[in-house]
C-alpha cells in the first residue's frame, strides 16, 4: 500500500473529523442559546438587559445553521475519503473557511450586525466565506462521483443536487438583502424571493441529508432507480416555496402551481409509510433511522396539510409552523446527522437509545403543544385583536417551555455523546466502513462484466 | 426603501412578522399603521412595551421605518378577515 497516499488520507480524515467536531460544538451552543431564550421569554426578570431574545435568537440561529450546514459537509467528506483518491486540499480549505465564517459571524453578531435577520443572512463578506466553504461539497461529491453512485445512484444525485442548491440559495438571499435585485419597494416580491431563497437552502440541505441517510443504510435496502422520482423532486423543489406565500400579495398562478407541486409530496409520503413498515432496526443507527422515518412522515404530512390553502390561511404565522419546522430540523435533519456521526465513529453508548427515545417522544409532546396553541391562535386572530387573544392565550404559553424539557434533556445528551465520539475519532480516524464492501462489489462487477458475454455466447 | 434596512438592522422579525412570515412572539405588523396609527407605533418604538425593548432609533430611522410599514400596509391585508376564506388567499 502506498504510504504517502495513506498519510494524505489520514490527514484528510483528521480535517473532516475536526469539522464534524466543530459542528457538534455548535449544536451544543445552539441548545444553550435556545434554553436561555426560553427562560428569558418565560421569566423576563431573570436576566438583565444584556441578554435578551433580540441577541439570543441570532445566536441560536447561527449555531443551529452551522451545525446543519457544516455537519453534512464533513460527513460527505468522510464518506468520500479513499486511499487512491484523497481530497486533502478540499478538506483543509473547507475546515479553514467554515472556521473563518463562524468566527466572523460571531464577531459581527457581537458587534450588533445580527445574523437572525431571517435565518440565513449575515454581512456580505461573512456570507461569501460560507458560500465558498459550502461550494466545496459538490466538488467533493464530483471528485468521488463514481464511488458514491456505485453505492447508490439516488444518493449520489441527492448529494450533488442538494450541495449545489445550498450555496445558490445563500447567494440569492444575499442579492435580495443588499438590494441588488431592486425589490425593496415591492414587499410582495421581496417576501417571495426571500422565502424562495430560504426554501432553496432548506431543500438543498434536506437532499444532502437524505443522501447521507441512504448511504447509512448501505446495502440493507434495495436501490431506488426510478428517473421519474428525480423529475418529481425537481418540480417540487422549484415550486414548493409558494406555500409560504399564500398570504402575501402575489399572482394567483404562482399560488396554484405551488399548490399542485406541493401536493406531489403525497407520493413521497406514501412511499415513506411503506418503508417505515418494512424497517426492522438491527443496531443503534438503524434504530435512529426508524425515528427519522417517523419524523419524515410528520414533516411531510404536516407540510402537505399546511400547503392546503384554507388550512394554511389559518395556520400560517402561528406555532403550527414552528411545530412543522422543529419536527423537520430536529426529528429529521439533526437525528440523521447524529446517526451519521455515530455510525462513522463506530463508538456505541449504553445510554444512546434512551436518549434517542427521550428526544423523539419529547419532540412529539413539544410539537403537539405547539400545534394546539397555534390552531387556537389561528382561529382567534380572525375575529379578535392581538391585544385580546394574546391575553387569553398567555397563561397557556408556559406549556411550551415545560413540554420542551424532555426534548432538551434528550438532545443535549445526544449532542454530548456526539462530541465525545468526534473527539475519540480524532485519535483513531475511523473511515467509512463500507469502503471494503465497495472494493469487493467493484471486483465482483468487473468479474460479471468479463463473464457475461461468454454466458450469452454459450446460451446462443 | 431605507425603512426595510431599519427593520432588518433592528432585528424586528425576531418577534414580529409581515404577512405571517417572521417571529411569533409579538403581533404581525402587516397592517399595524391602519389598525393602530403611526403615532402609536412611534410612541411604542420610543418607550417600549412589556416584552419589547425601547429602540434608540434616530428621527430619520423612525420616519423611514414608518414609511416602510405604511408601504407594507398598503400592499395587502393579513390575516384575511373574510369567511369563508378565499381558496388561495386574499389579495385585496
Amino acid at each position: 500500500m502506498n504510504t504517502v497516499l495513506e498519510a494524505e488520507a489520514r490527514k484528510c480524515l483528521f480535517n473532516y473529523w475536526c469539522l464534524l467536531l466543530l459542528a457538534g460544538g455548535c449544536l451544543l451552543l445552539s441548545i444553550l442559546a435556545g434554553l436561555l431564550s426560553a427562560l428569558d421569554t418565560a421569566v423576563p426578570e431573570l436576566f438583565d438587559k444584556t441578554i435578551t431574545l433580540r441577541s439570543l435568537r441570532p445566536a441560536h440561529t447561527l449555531f443551529s445553521l452551522t451545525w446543519i450546514l457544516a455537519g453534512p459537509a464533513a460527513v460527505v467528506g468522510i464518506f468520500g475519503v479513499r486511499l487512491e483518491n484523497s481530497t486533502l486540499g478540499l478538506s483543509r480549505a473547507q475546515l479553514v473557511l467554515v472556521t473563518t465564517f463562524l468566527a466572523g459571524a460571531i464577531a459581527t453578531t457581537l458587534a450588533g450586525q445580527f445574523s437572525g435577520r431571517e435565518y440565513i443572512t449575515w454581512p456580505p463578506v461573512v456570507t461569501m466565506v460560507l458560500v465558498f466553504a459550502l461550494a466545496l461539497t459538490p466538488v467533493t461529491v464530483l471528485w468521488n462521483w463514481r464511488a458514491f453512485t456505485f453505492r447508490s445512484p439516488e444518493a449520489g444525485w441527492l448529494l450533488l443536487t442538494g450541495s449545489l442548491l445550498v450555496p445558490l440559495g445563500l447567494v440569492e438571499e444575499g442579492l435580495r438583502l443588499h438590494h441588488v435585485l431592486g425589490l425593496a419597494a415591492d414587499p410582495g416580491r421581496d417576501l417571495t424571493v426571500q422565502w424562495h431563497a430560504l426554501d432553496t437552502v432548506i431543500a438543498g440541505w434536506s437532499m444532502v441529508l437524505y443522501g447521507i441517510g441512504i448511504l447509512l443504510t448501505g446495502s440493507r435496502v434495495g436501490r431506488l432507480r426510478g428517473g421519474w422520482l428525480f423529475a418529481l423532486a425537481a418540480i417540487g423543489i422549484l415550486a414548493d416555496f409558494g406555500h409560504h406565500n399564500y398570504a402575501s400579495p402575489q399572482a394567483h398562478v404562482i399560488k396554484i402551481v405551488s399548490f399542485s407541486a406541493t401536493m406531489l409530496a403525497v407520493v413521497s409520503f406514501v412511499r415513506h409509510v411503506a418503508a417505515c413498515r418494512r424497517a426492522r432496526p438491527t443496531d443503534q443507527t438503524m434504530g435512529m433511522l426508524r425515528f427519522v422515518e417517523f419524523w419524515t412522515l410528520f414533516a411531510v404530512g404536516t407540510g402537505v396539510l399546511l400547503a392546503i390553502p384554507p388550512i394554511n390561511l389559518y395556520a400560517h404565522g402561528t406555532y403550527v409552523i414552528v411545530a412543522h419546522t422543529m419536527g423537520s430540523m430536529i426529528g429529521v435533519n439533526s437525528l440523521l446527522l447524529l446517526a451519521a456521526g455515530f455510525r462513522l465513529s463506530g463508538v456505541e453508548s449504553w445510554f444512546r437509545s434512551a436518549a434517542v427515545r427521550a428526544t423523539s417522544y419529547g419532540l412529539l409532546g413539544f410539537c403537539l403543544v405547539l400545534a394546539a396553541l397555534g390552531i387556537a391562535r389561528g382561529v382567534l386572530r380572525v375575529d379578535h385583536d392581538f391585544l385580546e387573544w394574546k391575553v387569553w392565550l398567555k397563561p397557556y404559553l408556559v406549556l411550551i417551555m415545560f413540554s420542551a424539557i424532555p426534548l432538551t434533556l434528550g438532545l443535549t445528551t445526544l449532542a454530548v455523546d456526539f462530541v465525545r465520539c468526534c473527539v475519540r475519532s480524532l485519535r483513531t480516524l475511523p473511515a467509512d466502513d463500507f469502503a471494503m464492501e465497495r472494493v469487493i462489489l467493484s471486483a465482483a462487477t468487473r468479474k460479471d462484466a468479463r463473464e457475461s458475454p461468454k454466458q450469452v455466447h454459450s446460451a446462443g | 426603501m431605507a425603512g426595510g434596512d431599519v427593520w432588518l438592522r433592528g432585528n424586528c422579525n425576531s418577534c414580529h412578522a409581515l404577512f405571517g412570515l417572521g417571529g411569533h412572539l409579538g403581533p404581525d405588523l402587516t397592517n399595524v399603521i391602519r389598525l393602530r396609527g403611526a403615532p402609536v407605533v412611534v410612541a411604542t418604538l420610543r418607550s417600549g412595551r412589556v416584552g419589547m425593548p425601547e429602540f434608540a432609533f434616530s428621527e430619520e430611522e423612525t420616519r423611514d421605518l414608518i414609511a416602510y410599514l405604511r408601504m407594507v400596509d398598503e400592499s395587502g391585508t393579513y390575516p384575511a378577515k373574510k369567511r369563508p376564506l378565499p381558496l388561495f388567499g386574499d389579495d385585496s
